[in-house]
Formats: structure tokens, C-alpha cells, sequence
């Protein structure tokens, strides 16, 4: 059993390293291995493999998280978060930074896609944040962090990924995401107060407190995205709708915040319609080559033996954890988390099972790395939203954001001892 | 000769856009259909019969319709590593064996989808659903995406050769279009 695994890796590393784009590198390993070690008309198995998995129910949420994510960044929900969320926290120690934070926790239940909420409420809060004289390096670090909220907080489009790969029920991914979202919201909004605590520099001197009902005033400022967040979680946690269902109820939800805000303009439309295509096909992509790869790897027996030589080495599962988060760490210097996942999967997730942990909680683990990688050089992707706001050099935005990166270790070492953290809320609403 | 070729390259990419244009209206209408869906279930307790089957369909076409035109925008990931430290000529030399390669796979796939189809349409193969859909329909479609895809890679070795930019990069707003 060795050789196959050797010949699917060392063939995998030879299509990356040579900048083959990598869902044709998965599907090439795949073909490659089936034709050398087993006797199978390789253009009907991926043919037939492609056409099943492609059409299978569980991928139809996708393009639509997609479509909403592409609608809404071309609208006005970045200015009315802003506007919203502002009077509530600008006497709070770190100020308007929290915006940040909490502008994104709000945006990620409504995005699928860490990138496009660093961008949505970036595009507004940075350049209001550095005219106002806060911290620079606060400001762009805790953007970066928050962002990656994005991932955890449903609708996630990694963990519709995750789930399709896994064969886990997407809704208790979906469900499991919002703990660990919201500790992690926490964590940076903690962060932010303990650096103004401890040098009130990082902010302007304090501006006057709004009044309660300037507060309650902007709340209506609120509206859109909460209308939203009702529409597509509301509808899918009340059981009135499917996931896919209230994916499709998100896209129309979309349309009529830009309809509102007078941005549903057909070159808007258009931008986005075109985006979700490159984008739909990109994961596509990934996706078929992923798939293809993992059922090659399966009928040569690898995941198993792999297994079987990791169970040999004797080690505890949170030795196994601590490894596995290395290595994504390591994968995540080269490549992005998404790719990285669906490479790995077919052999990470029967060890970790074989471990003793669950499928969600691997699921939530790997969004955490996914997260961690998308805020590390060289290719963070949110690192290179804020560098195309700021124009600040890669270096410095990912210092900015290594507090945060730290952060969101801190919180994979917690969900490792407590993996309750992850378990309860799905548990609870399964009863 | 050059000019001919570049000919080809530009037509491969319209009928790569329009396939594009035929993935975002898969998208759009799968959206509409599912919020008809969501709404009649819930209110008059009616559920389209054809839905989830031809969800399933319109997704597959959202997914890879625009794939060569992804690639024409160079929207699909790879790793770039030697690309960046290699000089020149090598790594034009390098992409264009890149290329090769994709379209290797990328007709072999090809290849079975088209037969597939065939297949379906010869011996009448009909979907499990209630609509009972000939499959050769979708199976061509998607087939049909597969060679605009082989053609795109087609497209980009062509510029390769012929020392032109293979890929298209537009100007993108931060963010936007991303899966992370």
C-alpha cells in the first residue's frame, strides 16, 4: 500500500510545484494513479464520477451564497453598518475599532467569504478610521482579523466545501460555526480594549458620547443587514426553508436591499453575475479535481493506510491536532485554505475520526486554519484587500495582524481542550 | 500566420463569454426557481415538481459553463512559486507545459462526457425524477462546457507560443469574487 500512496503524492507535489492550476493537479494524480495501478477506462470513471458528484443536491447552495456575497458588495451595507453600529461603541476603550469587529460579525452572516467581508466593511471603516487619527496598524490588523469571521459565522462557503467533502449535514456545520464565531468575535473586541487600556495612544481623545436615542436612531441604519440575517438564518434555523432554499431566499433578500438603496443598476448586476461565475468555477474546479482525486485514493486504499502507519506512531489525539495544524499552517505558506483543505481531506479526516473527534469538529477546526492562513504571507487573502485599501506594504499589514493571527491559535488550542465549545450549540438544538 | 492564430484565440474567447453569459443565467435562474419554491412550499403548499432535479442541473452548468472564462480572466488557483523565481523564457516554457498538461486531462474528460451523453441519448436513459428528463440533455451541456474549457487551454497555448499575454487580467475590486 505504500507505493500508491508515494506515487499520489509525489505526482500531486511535481503538477503543484510546477504551477499546474490545482484542480487539474488533483484531477491529473487521480488519473495518473488509476492508470498505473489499476486496469479502468480512465475517461468513463471521471467522466461518470465528475457527472455524479457535479450534480449532486448538496452543491446547489454554493453558487447562490455566491451570487448574494457578489449582489451585496456592490451595494450601500458597508455605510449603514458604519452609521449603525458607530454610536454604540464610540466611548468604549478602542472606540471605532470595535466597528471593525463587530461590522464584520454582523457581515458574515450574511457573506459566505472572509475577502469579500474584509473588503465590504473595510471599504468604509479604514479610511474613516486613519482620518480620524486611530492607529494604523490597529486598524488594518484588526480589519484582517475580523474578516476572517467571515468563514465561521454562517452562511460560510468553506464549510459548504467541507461539507460536500466530508459528507457531513451542512445546517449542523452551519449551527456549529456561530459559538466559535462570536468567542472569536470576542477575543479581538477583548484584544482591542486591553491595547487602548494600555496605550490610549492607538485612538483620538474620546469624542462625546452619543445620546440614547441617537443610539436607538441608528439602529434603523441596522435594518438592511438584520433583515437579511433574518431571511437567510432565520428561515434555515426555523425549518421554514432548506439551506438551499434560504440560500436562494438570500440572493433575493439581496436584490431587494439594492433595490432600496437604489444600487441594483444592470452594470452592478452584471459585475456580479460575471464574478460568481469566475468564482463558481474556480471552486468548481477545485472541487471536481478534489473529488475526483479523494475516490481514486479510496479504491487504491490509501486513506487507510495512511491511517493505519499514523495509528502505529502512537500518538495522543491532541499531539495528532497539534501536528495536523502545523502542517496546515506550513500548506498555508504556499497555498490558499480552500485548496489546501480540499487537498488534504481524503487522508486528514479518517485519521482525525479514528482519533476520536467528530466530522463538525473537524469541519470548524479546518475554517479555523483556513482563517489563519488568509491573514499569514505570502497569499492571505485578506491581507491583500486591506494592502489594495491602504496601498501599506504586505510586511506591515501582516504585522498588523499577527495579534489576531495569535488569537485565533489561542482559540484552536480551546476548541482542542473543550470540544464541547463546538458541540453544544448543535446538540442543543437537535434536543 | 500570427495574425490567424490570434484570430482563433479571440473567437475561442467569444464563445467561452457566451458560455460564461449562459452560466450566470443558470445561476440566476436557479435562484428564482428556488425562491418560487421556498415561498409556494410555504404558503400554498405547492412544490415544483422538476426543482431539486433541475436544480441539481442548472447548479452543474453554474459551475463549470464559465470555467474557460475564469480561466481567460486567470481566476483559478495554482501555485505560483516557480513562476515567480523562474526567468523568463523558462517560465513561458514552464506555463506552456502547464497548459499542455490541462489540456490533457481536460480532453480526457472531455472526451467521456461527450460519450457519455452519446450514450444517454442512444439508449434513451431518462432521469429517476418525476420529470424523467433524457439525461443526454444536461450531460451535453456540460460536455459542451468541458470543450469550451479545452478550447480555452487551447486558446492560452496558442498566445503562448505566439508571445502574446495569456491571460486576461482585469482591474478587480478588492474582495470581490472571492471564495475566502
Amino acid at each position: 500500500m505504500m507505493l500508491p500512496s508515494f506515487v499520489v503524492f509525489g505526482v500531486m507535489l511535481v503538477l503543484l510545484m510546477s504551477s499546474v492550476w490545482i484542480g487539474f493537479a488533483l484531477m491529473g494524480t487521480g488519473a495518473i494513479a488509476l492508470e498505473y495501478f489499476r486496469d479502468m477506462p480512465l475517461h468513463r470513471v471521471l467522466s461518470q464520477d465528475v457527472w455524479a458528484r457535479i450534480t449532486g443536491d448538496e452543491l446547489v447552495t454554493l453558487p447562490l451564497f455566491i451570487l448574494m456575497g457578489d449582489i451585496l458588495y456592490h451595494t450601500k451595507l458597508s455605510e449603514s453598518l458604519f452609521r449603525g453600529l458607530a454610536p454604540w461603541v464610540n466611548r468604549l476603550p478602542g472606540g471605532l475599532l470595535h466597528v471593525n469587529v463587530l461590522g464584520c460579525t454582523l457581515f458574515a452572516a450574511v457573506s459566505g467569504s472572509s475577502a469579500a467581508t474584509t473588503a465590504t466593511v473595510g471599504r468604509m471603516t479604514l479610511a474613516e478610521l486613519l482620518k480620524r487619527g486611530y492607529n494604523r496598524d490597529l486598524s488594518m490588523g484588526s480589519l484582517a482579523g475580523a474578516g476572517t469571521i467571515g468563514l465561521l459565522i454562517p452562511p460560510s462557503i468553506p464549510l459548504v466545501v467541507y461539507g460536500v467533502l466530508a459528507e457531513a449535514s451542512i445546517l449542523e456545520l452551519f449551527i456549529a460555526g456561530i459559538v466559535p464565531g462570536l468567542i472569536v468575535a470576542t477575543l479581538f473586541i477583548g484584544w482591542i480594549m486591553v491595547r487602548a487600556l494600555i496605550d490610549p495612544s492607538v485612538q483620538p481623545p474620546r469624542a462625546e458620547a452619543a445620546t440614547w436615542g441617537e443610539r436607538f436612531r441608528a439602529l434603523a441604519d441596522l435594518l438592511p443587514v438584520l433583515f437579511l440575517i433574518l431571511m437567510v438564518i432565520g428561515s434555515m434555523y426555523s425549518g421554514i426553508a432548506s439551506v438551499t432554499e434560504a440560500a436562494a431566499i438570500g440572493v433575493g433578500g439581496a436584490l431587494v436591499v439594492a433595490i432600496a438603496q437604489g444600487t441594483c443598476s444592470w452594470p452592478n448586476m452584471k459585475r456580479a453575475l460575471l464574478s460568481t461565475v469566475r468564482t463558481c468555477s474556480m471552486i468548481g474546479l477545485i472541487l471536481t479535481g478534489a473529488l475526483f482525486l479523494g475516490r481514486v485514493m479510496t479504491l487504491l486504499g490509501i486513506p487507510a493506510a495512511v491511517s493505519a502507519w499514523v495509528q502505529g506512531l502512537g500518538l495522543s489525539p491532541p499531539m495528532l491536532i497539534l501536528i495536523l495544524f502545523l502542517l496546515y499552517l506550513i500548506l498555508g505558506t504556499a497555498l490558499d485554505g480552500l485548496s489546501a483543505m480540499v487537498m488534504t481531506l481524503p487522508v486528514a479526516l479518517p485519521l482525525v475520526l479514528g482519533a476520536g473527534f467528530d466530522k463538525v469538529w473537524f469541519g470548524i477546526f479546518i475554517i479555523v486554519t483556513i482563517e489563519l492562513s488568509n491573514v499569514s504571507p505570502p497569499v492571505g487573502f485578506n491581507l491583500f484587500v486591506i494592502q489594495q485599501m491602504t496601498g501599506d506594504t504586505q510586511t506591515r499589514v501582516a504585522l498588523a495582524s499577527l495579534p489576531f493571527c495569535l488569537l485565533l491559535c489561542a482559540f484552536v488550542a480551546l476548541m482542542t481542550l473543550w470540544p464541547e465549545l463546538i458541540a453544544w450549540l448543535p446538540q442543543t438544538m437537535k434536543g | 500566420m500570427k495574425h490567424s492564430l490570434r484570430a482563433i484565440a479571440r473567437l475561442i474567447d467569444h464563445a467561452n463569454l457566451v458560455g460564461a453569459w449562459v452560466a450566470a443565467g443558470a445561476c440566476a435562474v436557479l435562484a428564482a426557481m428556488l425562491v418560487i419554491e421556498a415561498v409556494s412550499t410555504a404558503t400554498i403548499v405547492w412544490s415544483q415538481p422538476w426543482a431539486v432535479e433541475y436544480a441539481s442541473y442548472l447548479c452543474a452548468i453554474t459551475l463549470f459553463g464559465g470555467t474557460g472564462y475564469a480561466l481567460r480572466h486567470a481566476s483559478h488557483i495554482r501555485v505560483e512559486i516557480a513562476l515567480h523565481y523562474l526567468p523568463r523564457p523558462l517560465v513561458r516554457a514552464l506555463d506552456f507545459l502547464c497548459t499542455l498538461a490541462a489540456l490533457a486531462i481536460t480532453s480526457i474528460l472531455a472526451f467521456g462526457l461527450v460519450e457519455l451523453a452519446i450514450r444517454s441519448f442512444e439508449r434513451n436513459s431518462v432521469s429517476y425524477y418525476t420529470m424523467q428528463t433524457p439525461l443526454g440533455i444536461p450531460q451535453g451541456l456540460l460536455a459542451a462546457a468541458v470543450v469550451l474549457l479545452a478550447l480555452a487551454l487551447v486558446a492560452r497555448a496558442i498566445r503562448l507560443a505566439i508571445d502574446d499575454p495569456p491571460d486576461l487580467i482585469a482591474p478587480r475590486a478588492a474582495g470581490e469574487g472571492s471564495a475566502e
